[in-house]
């Protein structure tokens, strides 16, 4: 037997396809930093995106705090109205309310020793009720007493418009006018404004 | 082409799957960015809302600060009268606790403003024969206790005896029931 090796018997194997350019062996390299990069930015990408999705819930929980914020404000915007409402009404009906008696006391104690009144009246207007119409029938003292009369009415903050007088037999004097109130006072002027002092 | 060319064209396009895929996200990230930064934009929007609401109240607040202290001092006045059985006894109280002498006495329930604040009142037609004195005492006493009282007709002529005076009165008071005048205060 021959000690010849066999391997040499076999001839050279020839490439079945002809190489690739040199320059595509960029390829698996890119390949490679395409696999970590594309991770690791998704990977970030991701944290990001919850990041911004809790901000906006956060953001989102604040204006509906805002929105019920506003809501009570509005609501007390409208308690507030309501009470100046209230208010007003109430002003109307306590102006409409001032105290009659003082002016009956002072149309009867400005009557002199010999006049007499036969018959007073003080009648609020329906549609203005702070309008007052009086009616006043007296006997003796005539005009003078009349005048003293006015004098008392208007001490106590009132002021006669539409004036009607006849005078009768007997001295009879029977005179009628709207008293209205003078003072005008400021609406936070509590109680008093029930008052004629 | 061969293997390796199939071999190149797959982590090419591996490569641009993944670039795709990485794009998706960025975009995903960028819209996530805009709706966080809306939020944002909107919440600044309520913000201001809220504090001009709140500047409009407090300017009304102070603007309407004497009438609301008004209506604080009157309200227990208006209401004085919790119904109108209430305020008849309460103008019949005050006939017997001054002793004064009742010709007649009718009294009605009115409609006042309906929906306002006073919705109704009571009106009573009253009329009295009795001192001059005593009679116009008891109508300032009347009228200091129950402020709210308007006397929409006074009539005052002679009585039929020496001091006396025969006095006609008609009374409005102020009904507000209670259950309906139970409003919050600001």
């Amino acid at each position: 037997m021959s000690a010849k090796p066999f391997h040499d018997i076999k001839t050279e194997r020839q490439d079945i396809t002809r190489p690739l350019p040199r320059l595509l062996i960029l390829v698996p390299v890119m390949f490679c930093i395409s696999c970590v990069a594309a991770i690791a930015l998704n990977l970030l990408f991701f944290f990001k995106i919850k990041e911004s999705e809790a901000a906006k819930v956060e953001w989102q929980g604040k204006i509906e705090e805002e929105t019920l914020r506003k809501s009570e404000t509005e609501k007390q915007i409208g308690l507030i109205k309501d009470e100046d409402r209230r208010a007003k009404d109430v002003y109307d009906w306590a102006e409409g309310s001032r105290q009659i008696q003082p002016l009956a006391v002072g149309v009867a104690r400005s009557m002199g020793v010999k006049s007499s009144i036969e018959e007073l009246s003080l009648v609020r207007d329906m549609e203005n009720p702070h309008q007052i119409r009086i009616g006043l029938d007296f006997v003796n003292g005539g005009q003078k007493q009349l005048d003293s009369t006015l004098s008392a009415i208007n001490g106590l903050g009132y002021r006669a418009y539409s004036a009607n007088q006849t005078s009768g037999q007997g001295g009879q004097v029977d005179y009628q006018a709207t008293l209205i109130w003078q003072k005008v006072g400021n609406k936070n002027n509590n109680l008093s404004l029930n008052n004629n002092e | 082409m061969n293997n390796k060319h199939f071999g190149c064209l797959a982590l090419g396009l591996f490569i641009l799957l993944m670039g795709h895929w990485t794009n998706a996200s960025y975009k995903k990230l960028r819209l996530a960015r805009d709706a966080e930064e809306m939020s944002r934009t909107a919440f600044d929007g309520a913000v201001f809302a809220r504090s001009a609401e709140q500047r409009k109240m407090v300017i009304l607040k102070n603007n309407t600060i004497d009438s609301r202290e008004y209506l604080n001092q009157w309200e227990p006045y208006i209401r004085q009268a919790k119904n109108a059985q209430f305020g008849e006894a309460l103008i019949n109280l005050r006939i017997k606790q001054a002793g004064i002498i009742t010709l007649s006495q009718v009294y009605e329930t009115v409609d006042y403003v309906k929906g306002g604040t006073i919705p109704k009142t009571l009106n009573a037609k009253l009329v009295f024969e009795d001192d001059y004195v005593k009679t116009l005492n008891w109508l300032a006493d009347l009228e200091g206790s129950l402020p709210a009282i308007r006397v929409s007709n006074c009539k005052l002529s002679k009585g039929q005896s020496g001091n006396d005076i025969k006095m006609e009165l008609s009374l409005d008071i102020p009904i507000i029931d209670s259950e309906n005048g139970k409003d919050s205060q600001a």
